[in-house]
């Protein structure tokens, strides 16, 4: 997995390529969600059109990535879910906990949709 | 009576003064004789306190009323005019400090000619002892010779008057030729002071050049100017401004020595004694002989010539320092003991790390021979850290210090690749992080220790117990010991790389045998259905599991479930879950408060990353009715006798996740034939060498296909076929299933143990 980033209107877009499996490759993801969280950046989409695929651990960490941005007031969101990835989220039935949209600027706007209610 | 004792206080300072100059320089060269900046201030120091010794001799033993600049001086006292070669010394340090020039390399011979105009001053006055050269001329007794002598005497002593007039006129100008040297060499200093950019290095060269500027000024003023006929002072304000001259120049560099280090501080305290002892001793000797062995030619041979003199300077100038250069050998051999065998650390080096395969047992040898053997009293290991990319400095008892692996000062170490001396890495070099903490730590050499071309680690030394700095034969030494070390390190770390991956071995195997006793070993045996099951740990031991309960009023409790992560993580939590799971079974609540407590509990006790998918199903023989719970498990496949599918997905959110979460039951009634495959994601994710998956909808095909054999026969060809699709392949995740199959009661129920 590689993982490439940048910014846009204060929200921090991740961009996973690859497959999300355990092992030092998922540590990046992880510890970028946690860098992120310690700099107060709080507003994050993880854009997922280039990943093939996760396994459990790459899972476990959007999940984690998810609840603890969430414990600081921030989000998650996820853009372009792959069929094969939203059939993971579905059977796992964590399309009910993750907001996913079709792009990433649906994602970002999202984000400003939320803080103008 | 007066004049008597000041001169004498005069002489004692002046001595004093002169003794402390080349006590100085004595040291500076003996602290290492090799580097030129060090020969060449210490050369310096050394003319610069030949002037205020002889001057100190000078008043002492003149007669009353005199000064040594207005009595005509025996030929013995031209020897004061030795002390004027400090100037083009002077000039000398100006071209190799604070930079060395490019050309000091380029002229490597003719640099020396600098000497030249000071040198003849100084053959000059020592051989034309009296202004009055007439003298010259052959005397004899006998009129023949006269007469054949007469136009030769003429000739020669009308040499001797233009040599005499040369002398006057020299002796009136010389001064200018000073002054000149002091000119260009305050310019060249100022030249070099600004290329500086090392803050500790500028505050050094600042006390030097500020010593040595003052000092030189002071003296200008005293004397080349009075001597040029400029400014005429009393003498007693010029001895006054030669004292201060000579103070402020001591002073200047004794402070940059011991507040910048100019030189090692420690190493000057604990030599000086000894070193000043032998050159006082030996200058006793040096004195001993001139005037013994000139009173001896005087005596027997009765001749009387400057030569003798001349050939003593000449003596004292080539043979004071090799004969100095030997005695201090011998006294550093006889107290400072330094020589080392280097052969024999290699042989014991060689012999031991054959038997270390421990990285740290390996260094602390290493540091060990290195502080015994050659002295050398602190050293240490930086090593690279693999995941940060940079270095760790191991200080013992002090907290370790990380640097940056792109700091310059690993870099150039990376790229000289053998024993290279600190001072290269400060010197006209900006501190970065890690030069600063090792010019404080006070290291003195860097040991690049480099396998594969990678700069793998560092050995740092400090200073030798005997003060010397590291020779030739020492660099030889440590680059030999640097290669094995470094062959040795990488075996230490793929020993401790082995014993790494024994050690994950072994807790695989436990955390294998936790899954595997987690498993129930007897199936269960009902009247209307029968079960076979099939688990197939991974080699990294995943977190699957299954389980049946037997449940108070005959129901059938069935459990599949998936943990995420692999090893001993996920071998806990599978246990947890079950101590979890069985408990709610147990308490017969409904079944989705059941899930929503595990969900809880398994929240509870894991960290945000893990959780856990999960069916639980009952099963009541009678009713034939099975209820269940999915918490975001792969749907389990019910295939119903003719062939329709049905996928049992109601209940709710993975385990672990949200502490809230709510599970929903549901009830699915089964007949006769109907079979029903709960699964892990390692079976339908199993891939075949093409990457394809097989999938849901194969797996679907395959128990429509298969559906009229029993569970054990039906498990049994599933599992061939996927091993055929993966062809062979299988392994990479965990593989669980369990498969129910409705019967109608009569048949006898197959139980198998569980196949691993």
């Amino acid at each position: 997995m590689k993982l490439s980033f940048h910014e846009k209107n204060g929200v921090v877009i991740l961009e996973p390529r690859g497959k999300i499996m355990g092992g030092p490759d998922a540590t990046v993801l992880h510890d970028k969600l946690h860098d992120l969280i310690a700099e107060k950046k709080l507003k994050v989409v993880i854009d997922l059109s280039e990943v093939d695929w996760m396994n459990s651990t790459g899972l476990g960490i959007l999940i984690s990535g998810l609840t603890t941005l969430r414990n600081n007031q921030g989000d998650l969101k996820l853009a372009s879910v792959t069929e094969k990835i939203q059939s993971l989220l579905t059977i796992t039935k964590l399309v009910t906990v993750f907001e996913a949209y079709d792009s990433v600027d649906e994602a970002i706007t999202s984000f400003g949709a939320a803080a103008r209610a | 009576m007066q004049w008597v004792n000041w001169l004498i206080v005069i002489a004692v300072f002046y001595f004093l003064l002169g003794a402390v100059l080349w006590l100085l320089g004595s040291v500076i060269i003996r602290e290492n004789a090799k580097n030129r900046v060090n020969r060449v201030t210490g050369l310096m120091l050394f003319f610069a306190g030949l002037g205020p010794l002889f001057a100190a001799i000078g008043y002492a033993i003149l007669p009353p009323g005199g000064t040594p600049g207005q009595t005509p001086l025996p030929a013995y006292y031209n020897l004061f005019y030795l002390w004027e070669l400090f100037f083009p010394q002077l000039l000398f340090f100006s071209f190799v400090f604070p930079v060395e020039h490019r050309w000091v390399a380029q002229f490597r011979r003719t640099k020396y000619l600098i000497f030249t105009p000071h040198v003849f001053h100084l053959l000059l006055v020592t051989l034309m002892t009296r202004p009055n050269l007439g003298g010259l001329a052959i005397q004899t007794d006998s009129s023949l010779l006269q007469g054949l002598l007469a136009p030769l005497n003429f000739v020669l002593n009308s040499f001797g008057f233009l040599l005499s007039i040369l002398f006057e006129f020299h002796l009136k100008f010389f001064s200018l030729i000073n002054l000149l040297y002091i000119a260009v060499a305050i310019w060249s200093l100022r030249q070099g002071y600004k290329r500086i950019t090392n803050v500790r290095l500028k505050s050094q060269g600042r006390f030097i050049l500020g010593g040595i500027l003052s000092a030189v000024g002071l003296y200008t003023v005293a004397f080349i100017m009075p001597a040029l006929g400029i400014f005429p002072l009393a003498e007693p304000l010029r001895i006054a401004l030669a004292i201060l001259a000579l103070l402020t120049g001591s002073i200047g560099i004794a402070w940059a020595i011991v507040r910048y280090q100019f030189l090692d501080v420690r190493l000057i305290v604990r030599q000086s004694l000894v070193f000043s002892t032998s050159s006082a001793l030996l200058v006793g000797v040096y004195l001993l002989l001139i005037t013994q062995v000139s009173a001896f030619i005087k005596d027997v041979l009765e001749i009387q010539t400057p030569l003798i003199d001349v050939a003593f300077i000449v003596l004292v100038l080539l043979f004071f320092q090799p004969v100095k250069h030997r005695t201090d050998e011998l006294i550093q051999r006889l107290f400072l003991r330094d020589k080392a065998d280097p052969r024999a650390i290699l042989e014991s080096f060689s012999r031991e790390i054959a038997s270390l395969f421990d990285m740290d047992d390996l260094k602390k040898r290493m540091i060990g021979i290195l502080t015994e053997q050659l002295f050398i009293e602190r050293a240490f290991f930086a090593t690279r850290d693999e995941t940060s990319k940079g270095y760790l400095l191991e200080l013992k008892g002090l907290s370790d210090e990380s640097f940056s692996g792109d700091d310059p000062f690993f870099v150039m170490a990376r790229e000289r690749g053998r024993p290279v001396a600190f001072e290269e890495f400060v010197l006209d070099r900006p501190l970065t992080p890690t030069t600063e903490v090792l010019s404080r730590w006070g290291c003195r050499l860097v040991v690049p220790i480099i396998d594969r071309n990678e700069l793998t680690a560092l050995l740092l030394l400090g200073e030798k117990v005997s003060g010397y700095r590291y020779g030739v034969e020492d660099f030889h030494l440590l680059a030999t010991l640097a290669n094995q070390l470094a062959v040795a390190l990488t075996n230490a770390v793929l020993y401790r790389e082995a014993l790494e991956k024994q050690k994950m071995e072994e807790e695989l195997n436990v955390a294998r045998q936790i899954q595997l006793q987690l498993l129930p070993s007897i199936l269960p045996i009902g009247e209307c259905y029968r079960v076979a099951a099939f688990a197939h740990p991974s080699r990294q031991v995943g977190g699957d599991y299954y389980d049946f309960f037997d449940l108070p009023e005959g129901q059938l409790g069935i459990v599949i479930a998936d943990v995420s992560g692999k090893g001993m993580g996920a071998a806990l939590l599978v246990s947890q879950l079950q101590a979890f799971l069985k408990a709610g079974v147990r308490s017969r609540l409904p079944i989705p408060n059941v899930m929503a407590n595990t969900n809880l509990l398994v929240h509870e006790s894991t960290s945000s990353e893990r959780f856990a998918t999960l069916v639980y199903a009952e099963l009541d023989p009678v009713s034939r009715r099975l209820s269940y719970s999915n918490a975001g498990h792969n749907h389990p496949i019910l295939i119903r006798r003719d062939g329709q599918c049905e996928l049992l997905d109601c209940g709710g959110l993975v385990l672990g996740v949200m502490p809230s979460a709510r599970y929903d039951m549901t009830h699915v009634t089964l007949e006769m034939e109907d079979v029903l495959l709960f699964y892990t994601d390692g079976l339908s994710e199993l891939q075949s060498p093409e990457e394809e998956e097989y999938g849901e909808a194969r797996l679907i095909r395959f128990l429509k296909e298969n559906r009229h054999l029993d569970p054990e026969e039906l498990k049994n060809r599933l599992v061939r076929e996927v091993t055929r699709f993966a062809l062979g392949a299988i392994g990479f995740d965990d593989l669980t299933m369990v498969i129910l199959k409705m019967c109608d009661g009569r048949t006898t129920v197959i139980a198998s143990d569980m196949s691993s």
